[in-house]
């Protein structure tokens, strides 16, 4: 990324901390019932780390990857085969199909095959359904990460640059394997 | 030319794969209708009739039946893959359908490895301070005795490998596809791991909604 920092950039960068900050302070609420479905929450002893890194990691892949598609003459060829820009694409592209699932089993729990379990109070409202159970799936974004840049490296396609986005991207990449791979390790089976 | 046709090595590794796919589904299936639905309950604990708990049984039938197919044909594909003739390391790295069994069996690999660790920490004492100690009693409960689901637990989320590989090789351009059974068999079965994993994360959200 060889262009000058501009105000778009610093909004960006802004609008996502305000994003990752607000989200941080809906999972920190008290509830009035343990989360006994969710592990990965912020409530827990492990949950509170890993949530937060998963915060964290989250927003920083998505601006990374927003500032990083803004540069001029891009060319896809070459961006993928960064591991940095690698990593936020991945992550960036799973928040987009957890979105798009999120909507569509809005959709399902409005048929009338639910019958009448009742739910936990954490979970009543969307807003919390999203904000507890998305963490699981975005704790699993390590596995894509790690699996995007085995298929770099093994296909010779892994060429670093010495630039400040691509070390920061690889360095968020890291982040996200090790999130996923604690989580696999607390909550074998049933990893991702 | 490294595009091969299929031999008779081929079709007896198929068959025997065939033979034992079959097996664990016989093994597992009267195992999963006379242990999971019983105790199929709410997140009280309380038990609840199968149909109110719809995701859930969606998914483990899903589970249960796609899934081994998946995972022994995806083992079996990749091992043939690798039988002479076949393209150079980097040609290989670019089908679509070698990438997917690739990543399937890697993966399959490291969270074996990762079992292990897992196995060797709960019965550590620290395992047991754990507040994950009971919850790893609990995603156990409800598959019983029968090791078989076990293994079909232990894939979950195989399929995002799948697809973190195949976004990168299909944005940056290299997707380079090869007119052969073998790869076109990869493709399916690596659509399917990644269906499968997009169903589960689906039907996650559907739970609660």
């Amino acid at each position: 990324m060889g262009r000058k920092f501009q105000l778009t950039d610093i909004m960006i960068v802004v609008a996502a901390a305000a994003m990752a900050l607000s989200w941080y302070r809906l999972g920190s609420e008290p509830h009035p019932m343990r989360w006994t479905s969710a592990s990965i929450n912020l409530q827990s002893v492990f949950g509170r780390w890993l949530g937060s890194a998963i915060l964290t990691l989250l927003f920083s892949s998505l601006a990374l990857a927003l500032l990083w598609i803004r540069s001029p003459g891009l060319r896809w060829s070459k961006l993928v085969t960064q591991p940095g820009f690698s990593a936020c694409l991945l992550a960036s592209l799973w928040v987009l199909v957890q979105i798009v699932l999120f909507c569509l089993a809005e959709g399902l729990g409005e048929l009338p095959v639910m019958g009448t379990t009742v739910l936990p109070v954490h979970v009543t409202y969307w807003a919390r359904r999203w904000f507890s159970q998305s963490f699981h799936e975005f704790a699993s974004t390590g596995l894509l990460v790690l699996a995007g840049w085995c298929f770099l490296a093994a296909a010779g396609l892994w060429r670093p640059r010495p630039t400040w986005a691509d070390r920061l991207g690889r360095v968020l990449g890291v982040g996200w394997i090790l999130v996923w791979f604690l989580k696999a390790l607390l909550l074998v089976p049933g990893f991702a | 030319m490294t595009c091969r046709q299929m031999d008779r090595m081929d079709k007896i590794v198929l068959a025997l794969a065939e033979v034992v796919t079959l097996t664990w589904v016989v093994w597992v299936v009267p195992g999963a209708i006379g242990e999971s639905i019983p105790r199929t309950g709410n997140s009280r604990g309380e038990s609840i009739l199968p149909w109110y708990n719809m995701p859930g049984v969606i998914g483990g039938y899903v589970s249960i039946f796609l899934v081994p197919w998946l995972l022994v044909l995806s083992l079996v594909i990749f091992g043939l893959r690798l039988r002479a003739p076949r393209p150079r390391w980097r040609r290989l790295c670019r089908q679509p359908g070698f990438v997917a069994c690739g990543m399937i069996s890697a993966g399959l690999g490291l969270f074996l490895l990762i079992w292990l660790l897992h196995q060797g920490l709960a019965r550590t004492p620290w395992g047991q301070l754990s507040p994950y100690y009971v919850l790893f009693w609990q995603f156990r409960a409800p598959f019983g005795p029968v090791y078989g689901q076990e293994l079909i637990v232990l894939t979950f989320g195989l399929g995002l490998a799948v697809l973190g590989a195949w976004a990168l090789l299909f944005l940056g351009g290299f997707w380079r596809a090869e007119r052969s059974w073998l790869d076109r068999a990869g493709r399916i079965l690596g659509a399917g791991w990644i269906m499968f994993d997009v169903l589960r994360s689906l039907l996650f959200y559907w739970g609660l909604s």
